[in-house]
This record gives C-alpha cells, structure tokens and sequence, in this order.
C-alpha cells in the first residue's frame, strides 16, 4: 500500500473514530470523561472565534476569553440570582459578550503588534472587575450552583444530557461558523489579511469590516461561554484569565490554522494537558509553556498542516513512481 | 493637604518603579520589534534569584544586581536560540514568548514555592524619611523615586544624546546606514537587550520589597508594562515616562478614592486615548 | 467634451518634514484622454499619484476628481467616485485563486460582500461577471489558481484586471509595467491601449519606450514640478526635458 494511501486511510480512520467518541462518550460511565469531552467541545468553539480573527483576517486577538466571561458570569448571575428563565438568560448571555465587543472594537483601530497589546490589556479588564466587583460577581469564590438549563417543564436533568445538549449547540455554532467563512463576507475578510490597501483601492470601508469581525468573533466567544456556564454549573476568575485567551489563541495554530477541525484537536490537547496531564504531574505548566514553543518553531501550520505537506509529499511521490514506472514500460515495448 | 501628598508619593514611586520595568520592553520593541512577552517573568524570577542572593550575601544592592545579571544572561540564551528564529513574525513571537512565561513561572513556583514573600529592605532604607511640611513617608519607596529619576534622566540622555540613543530613535529602518556611522549592529542589539533584560530583573528585586514577589505576578506585572507602553506609545522612551507616571498616578489616587475600581481604572484612560490617538502619546503610526 | 474634467489638480504641495515631493502642482486631465506622467525616479511622481488616490494626504491645493473637492476623502471613499487603480509593487490577495481576487474587486465597487450566511459561489452574476474580467486581461482558464502559481508577467495582468473591475472612468496605473521583459511590455501596453476610450487613464512611468507608445499627452515632472506638459512629438522635442530627462536616459 503506498504512503498516500496509508495516510488517506490513516485520516478517515481517525475522523470515524473522534465521531464515535462524540456520540459514546457518555457511555463510558465516567463523568470525568463526560465534563471533559464537553469542555473540549466548549472551548473547541471559542477557539474557532479567535480563528476567525486570526487566521480569516490577519487580527491576533488576546481578549477573546474576556468576552467568553462576560457571557459566563451573565448567564450564571440572572440564573442564580434572579432566576430568568434560561433562553433568555442564554441569549442574554451572548448579546454581553457582543456588546463587550462592540467597545472593545475600538482596537481594531490599532494594527500589528498593538492590536495585540491592545486586546491583551482590554480583557483584562474584565478580570479586573471579575475579582474585584465583589457584590456582582462573588469574587474569588465566584458564581455557583448554577442549574442546567430549562424550558418551560423540559429541563436537562443529567450530565449526559447536559453533554448531548453542548454538543448540538458546538455542531450547529461550528456550521454556521464555517458558512460565514464561505460567505461573501468572510472572502473580504481573507482579502484584508492579504492585503489591507489593495482592499481599501477597491472601495472596502476596512476599518468597519474588521470591527464587525470583532464583533462576530465576541458573539461565538460568547456561546461558548454560555454553554460553559451551564456545563461547569461554576463561574469564577478563572474563567475570566489572560490564559484563556492565550490558549485559546494558541488551539488553533495547534490543530491546524484555517480549518475547523483544528480548533478542536488543539482544544483536545491543551484541555488534555490542563486537566488530564495536570492530575499526575505538578510542573504541567511547563509542559504547556513546551507545547507553545514547540508549535512556534516547529510546527507554525498545526498538526493538520503537517497532515496535509505529509500527504501531499507522498502523493507527489507516488505519482513520480507511477511516471517513472510507464517510462520504463513503454521503454520495454 | 497631607494625604494627597501621600498618595502623590505612592504614584510616584510606583510610577519609578513601572519606567524600570517598562522601559526595556519599550527600548526593544524601538530598536529590534521585539515583543517580549516573558517581561513580566523575568521580573519574577530576578525578584526571586535577588531574594536568594540577598539571604546569602546579606547585601541588597548586591541582590539587585544579581538578579538583574542573571536575567540579562538568561535573556541572551533566550534570544539566541528562541526569539531570533520569530523575527519578523509578531504572532509567533509573542506565543513563544509566552510559552516561556508559562516555563519561568513553574519553575520559579517550583523552587520558591507559592507563598507571597516580600524581598527584606536594607537597614537604610527602612523607616520613615521626614520631608519639608512635616509629611513622614517610607524611606524605601522614596529612595525608589529618586533611583527611578536616575535612571530615567541616564536613559532619556543615552536615548537623545549619543549616536547610539539615535539609532535606537530611529527604529533601525535602515542597517546600512547604521553600519555607515561606525556602529556594530549586533553587539548594539546585544547592549539593548542586555540593558532591557538587566532592568527588568532588578525592578523584580526592587518591586518584591514593597510589592511582595507571589504567583501570577508574571502575568501581573506584564499588563502594567503593557498599559504604559501602550499609552505612552510602543518604541519611545519619552512615551515610557509618561505612560508610568500617568498609570502610576492614576493607580495611586485610584485605590484612595475609588478603591473597588482600583485594579482596573487605568484601562479606561488606555481606551479613550487609543479612540483619539491609536498609536499613543508619543508612539508613531506605523 | 463636458465641462468638469475627470481630474483637476490646483497648487496642489506635498512636503514631507522639510524635503518637498511634490510642488505647486497646477493640472487638468480631459475626459478620455491617455496622460501619461514621466520622470526620473525621485522626480515626485509617485508621491503626486499617491495624493491623487488619496493614500497620502496632500499639504496644500486642491485635487477635484469629477468636480468633487476630494482632499478629505478616503481611499475607499474615491475608489466610489470611480477610480480604479493599480499598485507599483503587485499588490493581490496572496492567498485566494484568480476568481476571489476578482470577485472580490466586483464585490468592492457594488459596495457588496455584506452577506454572511450564502456562499460567495453561489451568487452567480458576480461570479459571472469575474470571469468576464479576467477574460479580458487574457487570464481565462487560470481562474481557479491561487495568485503564488502565477508567473511575474501574469500577475501584473491580474493587477490591471482588478482595476478595471466596474468600469472605472478614471484610471491611475502606477508604472504598470515595471519589471517586465520586453516581450511582456509590448503585449501589456497592448492591454492597455486595449482599455475603451471613455475610460480617462494616467499613467505613472519612468521608461520612456513604454510612455511614448501608450501616451496622447506627457506630462514631465522633474524635483517634485511639472516641467513640460503637451503632445508627446511636441515634449520629445523641448530642450529643457532633453536635459534633465531624455538626456540622462
């Protein structure tokens, strides 16, 4: 079997497979395994809100963790506080990450490097007042208790239908996601990555177009911050760290930039090494801060980009023996 | 009268304190388009390797220091073989760069462990120093004023005085004309970031004594560097001042008279200039 | 010939700091002629082309495009007046094929691209109309390359064809053809001669083969003026452009 054919096989396997683990998970009989698969999912969606920015527009944002809190934090305070009913508190959720975006937005007016700086120090922000606002968010000891989410008399009474719910959620927020990319938008968006002047010579308003990026990218932070909420029933500064945004950033690169399926397998790693590699080692940071320099100088196109030059080398290959192979057929006729 | 007095004197050592640690990560990002990430961990581990220095050698100054060498050597190990192969790739450099902060900040955790400790003041800086109008204040921070004013003056003279403070100014655009004027460009990188590296690790000492040296300070102290720059602007040493002054002003008189908003009152100046002027006081549109 | 000229320039200064690029620059283009502006490099000519397209702003004058006072305008905003214009350094969407380049130029001039849940294939007249276009700089067939399979000579193709998306009726070419072999400059100033008459073209050039062979009008800039403007038998013979260009070239 050549090396193409190996690998081809190699992908499908792996595809049926993480489709098999998505759909059996629950069955395993741990919720361990349950709550991690769905945080996986969870923070799989907010890695895509980043990608958006990052790899469709060529904007490197620190803040998109900040936006997944403000949803975090609103859904848990009107469900334990005041006891909204959840798709209003859900999409109350949401619409505060868009609206945190919409003035965080005004970064877009920086470039480069300062955008960076910019988003980092906007998102803290929002832990700022995560810690300190006490009355509001509880402070270190955060939000807790809050319930699964209701309608009416439906209500999700168990881990596992909890975990059924998220997924339907990512699945339907990653489609539309990857339809947004596809639309005449996104095309304008991967125009101004590759080049903003050209753009503006064709009569784009750049600036609005990346500040309305922004903001769909602070809307899809905010689901998953939704849903993270309700799956964790917990909400504290935690959910509002630097890191969230930094390894939120860094998921995507991981996986494979550009391509939805990355976010996810770089959401598997990193959340792997957060709560699985973390419960048997105590120095797990530094295999965290190892990841990200391995990525940068080895690996800048992700574990897919590897997938992809692997199989593309192969198939060249493969095609330059079958070449070289009618060459010496026809040359013994 | 006497407590605006005060905090004035909170903001500024607090302030001499930020230009230290800012002015580095600034004077990099001029000369070279470095963005350090790992600024803040260097703080952190210089504040803890002068801690350590400081309990074997009894010697504050010799603390600083070491922990200001033992970060400028490390940084150049880092920059040789880390940071040089992202240049030109802001993206990648700043994750790499905070991969390594993840890395500094374990092993600081590993070997000084997760308690907060404050680096001991020398016996003459302890007490209380009198100044005119009868106003007692800490001996320690208002010693740090005047280091601050020190450097800042050395600095700012190094900067727009000497031929290699105009190369710095001028953002190295053009190498050959840097090598025209007689300057080796890659021993004045290495001056640079030895300089930056050097004064971020002793700020680690100085802060520790007043700041206390604790976890997630990495992170900590890289959003105040981060504030002043990009208030002051990205590249300018002028823009380092005023952004520490500004930010350590507004954190003083911030935790007096709105102390629930304190940890993040700064950042609300920070968004309104960059409505107005994106590249900061004293940044260029670049 | 209507009375508002396409372009108008009036005392128009460009300085940067102390060094002036362009000076007291005084010039009217007609409706559908072919101007081309020639100098030496450093004569202020691409700095005069880019105050025109408005990526710098001028320090004092007035430049009018179609009788509009556009000093306070953005690129974008005079791109929608009707100017299309190309880049000196080829200046395409690296990463897109043939077609999303253009589509996207489409998509720019209809003040379009605001959709976000259809597919941008699935609109059929701007998918359409981008074949169209590249058809007619002769890059038919290539649609569906990415930019970096293309050779020098096609990417300057491409260039043009995202100007002239949505019939401009002022053109700006900046040295359209630099870095082209002889071959490939005599096919593209066919191109160009090829763009419809009622299309008001200024082009930026420093190669005098190429000026001469496309130009009704040259307009001669030398240290940030102009120094001789008219009919391009007439300029060839003017001692003053004899010294300081054709006499050094």
């Amino acid at each position: 079997m050549s090396m193409a054919r190996a690998l081809r096989m190699f992908g499908t396997i792996a595809l049926v497979l993480a489709g098999v683990i998505l759909l059996i998970t629950p069955y395993a009989g741990n919720p361990f395994w349950t709550g991690l698969m769905a945080q996986i999912l969870i923070f799989g969606l907010l890695a895509l809100s980043v990608d958006l920015l990052m790899r469709h527009t060529g904007l490197f944002p620190m803040c998109n963790g900040a936006f997944f809190a403000v949803a975090a934090y609103t859904v848990a305070m009107l469900e334990v506080n005041y006891g909204v009913a959840s798709p209003f508190a859900a999409l109350a959720g949401i619409a505060s990450a868009g609206v945190t975006g919409m003035v965080f937005g005004v970064s877009v007016r920086a470039s480069g490097v300062y955008f960076i700086l910019v988003t980092l120090a906007l998102g803290q922000l929002v832990w700022g007042v995560s810690v300190q606002w006490t009355w509001l968010t509880g402070g270190d000891n955060g939000i807790t208790n809050v319930p699964y989410p209701s309608l009416g008399d439906m209500r999700i009474g168990s881990l596992t239908q909890m975990y059924y719910f998220v997924a339907f959620v990512v699945i339907f927020f990653t489609l539309l996601y990857r339809q947004v990319i596809r639309s005449p938008f996104g095309l304008s968006l991967n125009g101004i990555r590759d080049s903003e002047s050209r753009m503006t010579a064709l009569g784009f308003n750049v600036t609005v177009r990346k500040y309305v990026a922004f903001v769909i990218s602070s809307l899809f932070a905010g689901v998953a911050g939704v849903l993270y909420a309700y799956t964790v029933q917990f909400v504290s500064p935690a959910a509002s760290s630097l890191l969230i945004s930094v390894e939120a950033a860094l998921m995507p690169i991981l996986g494979g930039p550009g391509t939805v399926f990355g976010a996810f397998i770089g959401a598997v790693i990193i959340i792997g090494i957060r709560n699985v590699v973390s419960g048997f080692l105590s120095g797990w940071p530094i295999v965290m801060g190892l990841v990200f320099i391995i990525v940068v100088l080895f690996a800048p196109k992700g574990i897919l980009g590897i997938f992809n030059d692997l199989l593309r080398r192969s198939d060249r290959r493969d095609q330059a023996a079958d070449a070289a192979r009618k060459d010496v057929r026809e040359a013994e006729q | 009268m006497t407590p605006v007095v005060l905090q004035l004197l909170n903001g500024l050592s607090f302030a001499a304190l930020l230009f230290l640690l800012s002015s580095g990560f600034t004077l990099t990002f001029g000369l070279a388009r470095v963005v350090n990430m790992a600024h803040g961990a260097y703080y952190l581990l210089g504040g803890y390797i002068g801690l350590t220095v400081i309990g074997l050698t009894g010697s504050f100054v010799i603390g600083v220091l070491a922990g200001g060498v033992a970060i400028a050597l490390l940084n150049a190990v880092i920059d040789r073989f880390l940071i040089r192969r992202t240049v030109g790739q802001p993206l990648m450099q700043v994750l790499l760069t905070i991969g390594l902060v993840y890395v500094i900040a374990e092993v600081a955790l590993l070997i000084w462990g997760g308690n907060p400790i404050r680096v001991p003041t020398p016996d003459w800086a302890r007490g209380p120093i009198e100044l005119p109008g009868g106003i007692f204040y800490p001996r320690y921070r208002f010693l740090l004023i005047v280091l601050g004013a020190v450097v800042a003056i050395g600095l700012w003279a190094f900067y727009r005085l000497t031929p290699i403070g105009a190369v710095v100014r001028a953002g190295v655009d053009d190498r050959e004309m840097v090598s025209a004027i007689g300057i080796d460009i890659g021993l004045l990188f290495a001056l640079v970031f030895a300089l930056a590296a050097f004064l971020a690790g002793a700020s680690g000492v100085l802060g520790g004594a007043f700041l206390t040296l604790y976890p997630h300070a990495e992170w900590d102290t890289l959003i105040l560097a981060l504030v002043v720059v990009i208030v002051g602007g990205l590249g300018s040493l002028e823009g380092a001042m005023a952004g520490s002054l500004i930010v350590g002003l507004i954190d003083a008189f911030g935790r007096w008279l709105y102390p629930e908003a304190a940890a993040f009152l700064m950042f609300g100046p920070m968004a309104l200039l960059l409505l107005v002027r994106p590249q900061g006081l004293f940044g260029r549109a670049h | 010939m209507t009375s508002t000229p396409p372009l108008r320039l009036d005392n128009v200064t460009k300085s940067f700091g102390g060094l002036t690029a362009v000076s007291d620059v005084t010039l009217s283009v007609h409706e559908g002629e072919r101007s081309v502006i020639l100098g030496p490099n450093g004569a202020g000519k691409t700095t005069l082309f880019h105050c025109i397209t408005g990526t710098l702003p001028i320090t004092s004058g007035t430049i009018q495009i179609f009788g509009k006072n556009v000093n306070r305008m953005t690129p974008n905003a005079r791109t929608r007046l009707g100017v299309g214009r190309t880049f000196q350094i080829t200046n395409l969407f690296a990463e897109l094929t043939l077609l999303q380049n253009v589509v996207l130029a489409v998509h720019g001039r209809a003040r379009g691209a605001r959709r976000l849940f259809t597919s941008w294939q699935s609109e059929r007249h701007v998918v359409d109309q981008a074949h169209a276009e590249l058809d007619r700089v002769g890059l038919c067939g290539k649609a569906d390359l990415d930019v970096s399979e293309l050779s020098y000579g096609e990417r300057r193709q491409l260039e043009l064809a995202l100007a002239l998306v949505g019939g401009p009726r002022l053109l700006l070419l900046d040295e359209p053809c630099a870095g082209l072999s002889q071959s490939e400059r005599q096919a593209f100033t066919g191109l160009i001669r090829a763009i419809p008459s009622n299309v008001t073209t200024i082009i930026v050039e420093h190669d005098m083969d190429v000026a001469f062979a496309i130009a009704d009008r040259l307009i001669v800039m030398n240290q940030g003026a102009l120094i001789c403007d008219g009919p391009p038998e007439e300029v060839r013979n003017t001692t003053e452009v004899q010294e300081v260009y054709l006499g050094d070239a």
